[in-house]
């Protein structure tokens, strides 16, 4: 029954914002929203799923849909702030139903496969966007080729394992396995499969925000079954080697670019990657039973991307509408804006694996769970969580600039993304229960 | 002998498209396509799988190619539906083959179906060369192609996608069959949005209108072509 609402609600939701006028859609979006949370938070448990329940909810997955949730949340309330879009909010209604459908089914690998393709097109509406407020024409278009490139990589993975279940075929296990992580590494951009994500980040930071956020939620709750379906591909030893050190490599690379970058979107891009690249490498060289770091941090991962994103497009209300965020957009936000500053510092904070954040508990995980074959990975991660400070604090240090210019009003904004620093500061220090959570 | 119709329509529709730019070319060859789609689903998984998939190429065309609601009076003032029924109506008027593209196409098609044959996973031929050339042929009109070509290239790995989660008769559950039909249908959303956006971008630049003489393009009738110079600036080399 749960499962069930938690689909029927957004998908409710996303149809109304298609009928009713512009101006009053947007309140009943994030009421939509906050009855799907109370639903994911204090509706009864479902039965297992099996071929008799095609749809249920775990505890991962509802951890992973609140989380969705609350992502879905800020992007609502960063845009009813800055210009009450119907495209943005059907979009992310209709993304969030859908992510549903693909946690909800994750007893079929080819479900929610499709689930989630059809989610992360969707949010083309949103990267889109109205005239004015979009990404442009060209970084939509990008986003959809590599989105539909991704979807197909993994349908035509399905169709190889489906095909090996049937009846053995040499050779074609090696392909599935390449194509499964090719078709991962692009929805959870992780380098060098993320050239969709620094143009959205850049232009359309709300539905940046939305994607990565949305699309590392229901990979993180489905990666358990589709990565244990495809067992093979944890048990091979030199794929668990090239993966594990090519992910830690490539997130020193990203890490790298992240410091060359001045744009902050773009910044914010390469820190993301680098963090997919690290749950990458973490889901490969982690033995099959201890999974739940590599999950923790691409939960953490989506949470701390969609809290900064989501505070870049905040800063967009005060400019014109095609204006993106630039650092002078940030001098002294500390002081105009404390409470939305505070959030932007937390969410970097943890994206870039600092003690005490969401972030930093999935990384010191992963490092501790690494197994003999790429030991070499905490050290990986040391040397990209320096360097990606490094590049936080080039990008976002106007923050604490002085300024003359006066203290705003605390806004609605302000008070979510506090909420969601918060959330991933509790994560930080008190990791324990939900970790356990995922363990089980 | 179902196999090799299918085989020799899905060849048509991606040569179409890769020698052609206009989206009326791209109308034809998505509907050459689904008809070769769904006549290998006929032959492989069955009745109901086929009209699916002739449900979903139906939906994309609509989408895709179909003019926008308005009231009766607007649209029977706007599109003259007895010269739309003419057969010339819908063919380019001025369709210009290009050669160095349909050469890269061409070289793409014989690559695929020489793969299919040294190396075939789905164990029937007609499948394997289905799935190649359609995955060949999108990939690379999602690399070298502009908008309407793009859009081609797209819906071929999508539809490459079914045909290969269908291989061997496997018959899909119903909601991964449904789920399959929300991506195509969603994707050509997507692909008509990004359409209608490119549209106001020739417009707002005042570009000159429809030079390619687009007739099915009837949105574009009172804006710019889609395939006019700006639009095609805009859309090259998307990825």
């Amino acid at each position: 029954m749960t499962a069930q609402l938690a689909i029927v609600l957004p998908l409710s939701g996303a149809l109304i914002c298609g009928i009713l006028p512009v101006g009053k859609i947007g309140r009943l979006a994030v009421v939509v929203v906050a009855a799907e949370e109370a639903v994911l938070l204090f509706g009864p448990g479902g039965p297992p799923a099996g071929p008799g329940t095609p749809l249920a909810l775990d505890a991962t997955g509802r951890i992973a849909l609140a989380v969705a949730g609350l992502i879905v949340l800020l992007a609502l309330v960063v845009d009813v702030e800055e210009l009450s879009t119907p495209t943005v909010q059907g979009s992310a209604l209709l993304a969030l139903a859908l992510v549903a459908v693909a946690v909800a089914a994750d007893s079929s690998p080819v479900a929610v496969t499709l689930a989630l393709t059809a989610a992360a097109i969707v949010l083309v509406g949103a990267v889109a966007g109205s005239p004015g407020l979009g990404a442009s024409l060209r970084t939509a278009q990008r986003y959809l080729i590599w989105i539909v490139l991704a979807g197909v990589a993994l349908i035509v993975s399905n169709a190889l394992d489906r095909l090996d279940a049937q009846a053995s075929v040499p050779g074609v296990l090696a392909p599935a396995a390449a194509l499964f992580v090719i078709g991962v590494a692009i929805f959870v951009a992780a380098l060098p499969f993320s050239l969709w994500l620094p143009g959205v980040c850049d232009e359309a930071p709300i539905a940046a925000a939305l994607a990565i956020g949305l699309l590392s939620c229901a990979t993180m709750a489905t990666l358990t079954e589709t990565a244990g379906a495809n067992s093979w591909l944890l048990i091979a030893t030199s794929l668990r080697l090239v993966l594990g050190t090519g992910g830690g490599l490539a997130a020193t690379v990203s890490a790298f670019i992240a410091l060359g970058e001045k744009r902050p979107g773009r910044t914010l891009a390469f820190l993301i990657s680098a963090g997919a690249d690290f749950s990458f490498a973490g889901l490969a060289s982690s033995p099959p039973e201890a999974q739940a770091a590599a999950i923790w941090l691409l939960g953490a991962q989506a949470v701390a991307a969609a809290l900064t994103l989501g505070c870049l497009a905040g800063l967009r209300s005060n400019l014109g509408a095609r204006e993106r965020v630039g650092a002078d957009h940030l001098n002294g936000l500390l002081w105009r804006r404390p409470l939305l500053a505070a959030a932007l510092v937390v969410g970097l904070l943890s994206l870039i694996g600092m003690p005490l954040t969401a972030g930093f508990v999935g990384r010191w995980e992963i490092s501790q769970v690494a197994t003999a074959d790429v030991n070499w990975l905490p050290l990986e991660v040391l040397v990209a969580s320096i360097i990606g400070g490094l590049a936080a604090l080039r990008a976002f240090g106007p923050i604490f600039e002085a300024t003359d210019e006066p203290a705003e009003a605390i806004r609605p904004l302000d008070v979510v993304a506090g909420v969601i620093a918060l959330a991933l500061l509790i994560g930080g220090l008190v990791p324990g229960p939900l970790l356990a959570a995922l363990q089980s | 002998m179902v196999g090799p119709i299918a085989v020799a329509l899905v060849i048509v529709a991606v040569a179409l498209a890769g020698a052609t730019e206009s989206w009326s070319s791209a109308a034809w060859a998505l509907a050459f396509q689904y008809l070769g789609v769904a006549l290998l689903t006929l032959a492989t998984t069955g009745a109901s799988s086929a009209a699916l998939v002739v449900v979903v190429g139906c939906g994309v065309e609509g989408i895709l190619f179909a003019p926008p609601l308005r009231s009766r009076r607007a649209l029977a003032a706007s599109v003259d539906w007895r010269s739309r029924l003419r057969w010339t109506a819908w063919r380019p008027r001025t369709f210009r083959l290009r050669w160095f593209d349909a050469s890269v196409a061409a070289v793409a098609i014989v690559g695929a179906i020489d793969l299919a044959a040294a190396h075939p996973v789905f164990g029937s031929g007609p499948v394997d060369d289905v799935v190649d050339v359609l995955i060949f042929t999108g990939l690379l009109f999602c690399l070298v192609g502009r908008s309407a070509r793009t859009a081609c290239g797209l819906l071929f790995l999508a539809s490459a996608g079914g045909v290969a989660l269908q291989a061997n008769g496997e018959t899909l559950t119903r909601l991964e069959a449904f789920l399959l039909a929300v991506v195509a249908l969603s994707l050509a959303i997507a692909l008509a949005r990004l359409r209608a956006a490119e549209e106001r971008t020739v417009s707002r630049g005042s570009r000159p209108a429809a030079q390619d003489g687009d007739a099915l393009d009837v949105r574009s009738s009172d804006a710019t072509s889609t395939t006019s110079p700006g639009a095609r600036a805009d859309g090259e080399t998307a990825l």
